[in-house]
């Protein structure tokens, strides 16, 4: 296929300018692969951790290790929104290469492009959209965003195989005539100032200190009901009802036979812990808080089951993938895993869970079930 | 272009297309939650909107510039005005509200309409600083011209 004569002239402009040239797309490509390798790797341990195989257990400890790995997932793909497009725009000339194909293994290498740009354009606009709680399009976020990753990061190792040589011999010219150059110099100073802006604007949803710069992010940890955000409302979640009607009970069950029922009066009766625990959402934002209530292996003895093992906490939500959550092993030993009744000296409101909520370390805030009916142990 | 092919490349290609194969897999394996007919059709949109609509805008913007901005002031201007697109596209579900919960103040907590400016002015701000230390510097270097010193290094 022949290029129109204007756009062969364009093209190869383009390609000699520096800012276009190999060396800037090899530093650009070094950080966006770091970038993206951080999320894929932090993505990954937050889905081992939502859907542990057998294999698997995730540790009650350190506390605040989950909010740290998500809020670097989330940070880390904002970073490289600007990073991508600065990419992008550095090899975009090269789209118009001639010939199209050399060979075989050309073919299949400019064949990967299509999953490596379509899937990072991909991650990155749907998880800019799921932080700021936008779902246009008909598929479940998590699964799509999961399976692409997998699609991104292998079109990556293909990239990567295929432009070693040419980087490495990039990066090596650090002596010669091309050594310094000023476009290129401001162009990926600018990617890297693009970056930095974002991420100021934003990390504070999850760096406290730092909430009041954070003027483009979709949460601030000091908004929201009782000071803090909310996920799901109890509006949205369809129990505002159960949740505060006086006939509540707490059941804890095995094998299906009840083994105590407890009052809101009974679990107060309890003895009560304090422990100041992170919420750590999915989508990067984060709050600690002093959460008080019943530790779940003091309830657990309270029902006759003196070694803590695995329980699942379930919700008065109608059922769906996040009405329950399982308290591994692990977790229910610890004694700050709780199913708290107040929040901050006081007793929490429907919004973060009323009448009892789940609370425990290192663990993400979806699993962190909120309006707990029943506690079955496993 | 034409770069040397390492050692490396059939591996990788190889193991790269295995966990592109991985997430296809995958997807397919959890198509009532993924539809994957419909999610493809997003991957490659955003690719043929990058390639086919932002990227020649971009180029245009950036001729535009060039054409009919005095040289001393394009690179601030190209920075502005990239880093402004770049900071609305990024915000716009925000600027819009489309996450907004009726029964949740906690989801978009911010008025966006003021923040996403605030952030704009100080974009502009540093961009109209560096022009103004750039024509500075512009003028004393014409200076030190006119009157025989030193220019280097």
């Amino acid at each position: 296929m022949n290029l129109p004569g204007p756009l062969l002239v364009w093209r190869d402009r383009a390609l000699a300018d520096p800012r276009r040239g190999d060396r800037t797309a090899a530093l650009l490509g070094i950080a966006l692969g770091g970038c993206f390798l951080v999320c894929f790797l932090t993505g990954l341990l937050s889905h081992l951790i939502q859907h542990p195989p057998a294999w698997f257990e995730w540790p009650s400890r350190p506390a605040g290790l989950y909010r740290v790995t998500q809020g670097v997932h989330v940070a880390t793909g904002i970073a490289a929104v600007p990073l991508l497009f600065a990419k992008l725009w550095t090899v975009y000339p090269r789209l118009f290469q001639t010939p199209a194909v050399r060979d075989v293994a050309h073919a299949l290498e400019r064949l990967s492009l299509v999953p490596l740009i379509g899937g990072a354009l991909f991650m990155l606009v749907t998880g800019v959209a799921n932080i700021d709680l936008w779902y246009p399009w008909p598929f479940f976020f998590p699964a799509g965003h999961y399976w692409m990753a997998w699609v991104t990061i292998g079109a990556l190792v293909v990239h990567i195989g295929a432009k070693i040589t040419v980087t490495r011999t990039a990066l090596r010219r650090r002596s010669g005539a091309e050594v310094v150059n000023t476009d290129r110099r401001r162009f990926l100073t600018l990617a890297v100032a693009s970056s930095a802006v974002l991420t100021v604007a934003t990390i504070g949803q999850t760096v406290a200190p730092l909430r009041r710069l954070a003027l483009l992010a979709p949460r601030r940890p000091d908004r929201g009901a009782q000071g803090f955000p909310v996920n799901k409302s109890a509006a949205e979640a369809g129990v505002t009802a159960a949740a505060t009607d006086p006939s509540y009970r707490l059941v804890v069950e095995r094998d299906g036979a009840e083994l105590v029922r407890l009052s809101i009066a009974d679990l107060r009766a309890l003895p009560q812990r304090s422990a100041t625990l992170p919420i750590s959402c999915v989508e990067g934002w984060s709050a600690s808080k002093r959460w008080t209530g019943v530790a779940v292996r003091d309830l657990l003895a309270a029902a006759g089951v003196p070694e803590p093992t695995a329980v699942e906490v379930i919700s008065l939500e109608p059922p769906g993938l996040y009405s329950q959550s399982v308290v591994n092993g692990d977790q229910a030993g610890d004694r700050d895993t709780l199913l708290a009744l107040d929040v901050e000296g006081e007793p929490l409101e429907p919004d973060h869970g009323a009448p009892l909520r789940l609370i425990g370390p290192n663990r993400p805030g979806v699993l962190q079930t909120k309006w707990v009916t029943r506690v079955v142990v496993r | 272009m034409n770069e040397e092919r390492s050692r490396w490349f059939w591996p990788a290609l190889l193991a790269g297309w295995g966990l592109i194969a991985i997430g296809i897999v995958g997807l397919f394996s959890q198509r009532d939650r993924t539809q994957p007919f419909q999610l493809v059709r997003y991957v490659i949109g955003f690719l043929l909107v990058h390639d086919l609509v932002v990227a020649p805008l971009v180029i245009a913007a950036g001729w535009l510039v060039t054409r009919f901005v005095p040289a001393i002031a394009r690179a601030p201007l190209r920075a502005a005005l990239a880093l402004s697109a770049l900071v609305v596209a990024f915000s716009w579900p925000l600027l819009r509200r489309y996450g907004e919960r009726a029964t949740n103040d906690s989801a978009l907590p911010l008025d966006y309409g003021r923040t996403v400016p605030v952030v704009l002015a100080v974009v502009w701000a540093v961009a109209v600083g560096a022009l103004g230390v750039r024509v500075v510097n512009d003028r004393r270097h014409r200076r030190r011209q006119v009157g025989g010193g030193s220019v280097g290094p």
